[in-house]
């Protein structure tokens, strides 16, 4: 693996751009000048107003201001948004149209992968497949918390990736499905929010355990309930099960040579240096044995709980992953 | 419960108050656009005085509807950079001098992580009128 396959997803700079201190203009010059790429990523609902349609002169803007700094779109990350309508979620039908515009911006804007999420079924990428082929872009779903590659929808995925055998399908992993632990940000965070502390520890005692991540999320809202908490209490603890579940980074192996893209999740560092939840010292060693020559997004989350820099805690996740490469690389 | 967006709900600028009348500008907590159909108004109170739902409007995109149809609009998408405007009759004119105290709950249901509902609350206390 190259240094150069660690780059940037815009999302982690949102501190930057939602508070309209950078355009996306502007943080793509700042991703060229501290050398943050040349992969970049955007989250198309982020960063294009109006998205998925985006004006022929937005989309000539941004690929102008990608060539002017040397910079290569790696994935656009798209959304699947099956639960719009609140009273039931959208049919296959409905999902597949959705999704069509987004691809087409897609090849507009020149990225050659989508990110799909686990709420587009099976059945939604395959009615994908004749847009993907005629426009020769490749789709991938983000296996993301609560999601592993051993759960029973990656078999679904793994089933019709297997029958129609199209070289626009693949796996998008995230690395919050490899946690250790919760981010201690995010449990000091909810501490000085003046969660109780009994209740911080069923969640962490909880989700340490071993099992599915939904079955642990419904276990600790009942828990919780049961030991007198209230929903606004627990409520918005529960967001810890949506962002990261653990998994042995060796399970990536399995799906290897199916993996288009990857977002190298990071909350914090600890003071060596090290992210405090997420073992990358034992991740990239896997995709560099795996031989994965796609890119890895810089993908800092820590903007729900934090006012940090974007900018600053990407840099520093960089130099961490630059480090793993070249130790590893130099004991091969 | 307060996040990282909480400081951005209510705009700093755009406060106004004639009478019974209030409107003021708010941020999309979120770092991405969404549909109006997953936007809920949790809870507007001035001065502790809660507005009934019933009785709050709110513009995005130049277009005005009624807090309590914001379920429907499921093809209204609030991008993440622009403020809406939140205008609300109030039961009565408040009694009090300035500064007159805002306080916003707003629920989201970010429609691809499905179960979730980020709460996001804010008050800041408004000068101008």
């Amino acid at each position: 693996m190259q240094a150069s396959q660690i780059g940037v997803t815009l999302f982690s700079l949102t501190n930057e751009f939602y508070s309209r201190q950078y355009t996306v203009e502007q943080l793509l010059a700042k991703v060229a000048e501290l050398g943050m790429g040349p992969g970049v990523e955007v989250v198309g609902f982020q960063s294009f107003r109006g998205f998925p349609h985006v004006s022929a002169a937005d989309a000539a803007r941004f690929r102008d201001a990608m060539a002017r700094h040397q910079l290569t779109p790696t994935c656009l990350a798209i959304n699947s948004d099956a639960f719009i309508r609140r009273d039931r979620p959208m049919s296959v039908d409905e999902a597949v149209a959705y999704h069509e515009p987004q691809i087409r911006a897609a090849a507009q804007l020149g990225f050659p992968v989508v990110r799909t999420q686990f709420t587009a079924q099976p059945a939604v990428l395959e009615g994908l497949l004749p847009l993907l082929e005629q426009l020769n872009v490749k789709a991938g779903p983000e296996v993301h918390s609560p999601m592993t590659v051993n759960s029973p929808l990656m078999l679904e995925y793994l089933e019709l990736f297997a029958r129609l055998r199209s070289p626009c399908f693949g796996f998008i992993p995230d690395f919050g499905s490899c946690a250790v632990r919760p981010p201690p940000g995010f449990v000091d965070y909810f501490r000085r929010q003046g969660s109780p502390p009994a209740l911080l520890d069923l969640l962490q005692r909880i989700w340490l355990q071993s099992g599915d991540t939904n079955a642990k999320r419904e276990e600790f809202v009942r828990r919780a309930a049961e030991a007198g908490f209230t929903p606004p209490q627990f409520g918005p603890l529960t967001v810890l099960f949506s962002i990261v579940c653990p998994q042995d980074p060796r399970a990536w192996l399995a799906i290897m040579p199916q993996i288009i893209h990857v977002h190298g999740k990071f909350y914090e560092f600890d003071a060596a240096g090290n992210e405090t939840s997420i073992p990358y010292d034992q991740l990239l060693p896997v995709f560099i044995e795996g031989g994965y020559r796609g890119y890895i997004s810089s993908e800092y989350e820590g903007t729900m709980f934090s006012p940090a820099s974007g900018l600053e805690m990407v840099q520093r996740h960089q130099a961490l992953c630059r480090r793993i490469i070249a130790t590893a690389s130099a004991a091969a | 419960m307060r996040n990282n967006f909480s400081e951005f709900l209510l705009s700093p600028t755009g406060f106004e108050l004639h009478g019974r009348q209030m409107r003021l500008q708010i941020r999309l907590p979120w770092y991405r656009a969404l549909p109006l159909s997953v936007v809920e108004i949790g809870c507007l109170r001035l001065d502790g005085v809660e507005v009934p739902i019933g009785d709050i409007r709110i513009t995005v995109n130049g277009r005005t509807v009624a807090a309590s149809a914001l379920g429907e609009l499921t093809d209204e998408v609030w991008y993440v950079l622009d403020d809406a405007l939140l205008e609300a009759t109030l039961p009565a004119a408040p009694s009090g001098p300035a500064p007159h105290t805002v306080e916003l709950t707003l629920k989201l249901f970010p429609p691809y992580i499905p179960g979730l509902a980020w709460v996001t609350q804010s008050s800041r206390a408004y000068r101008a009128t």
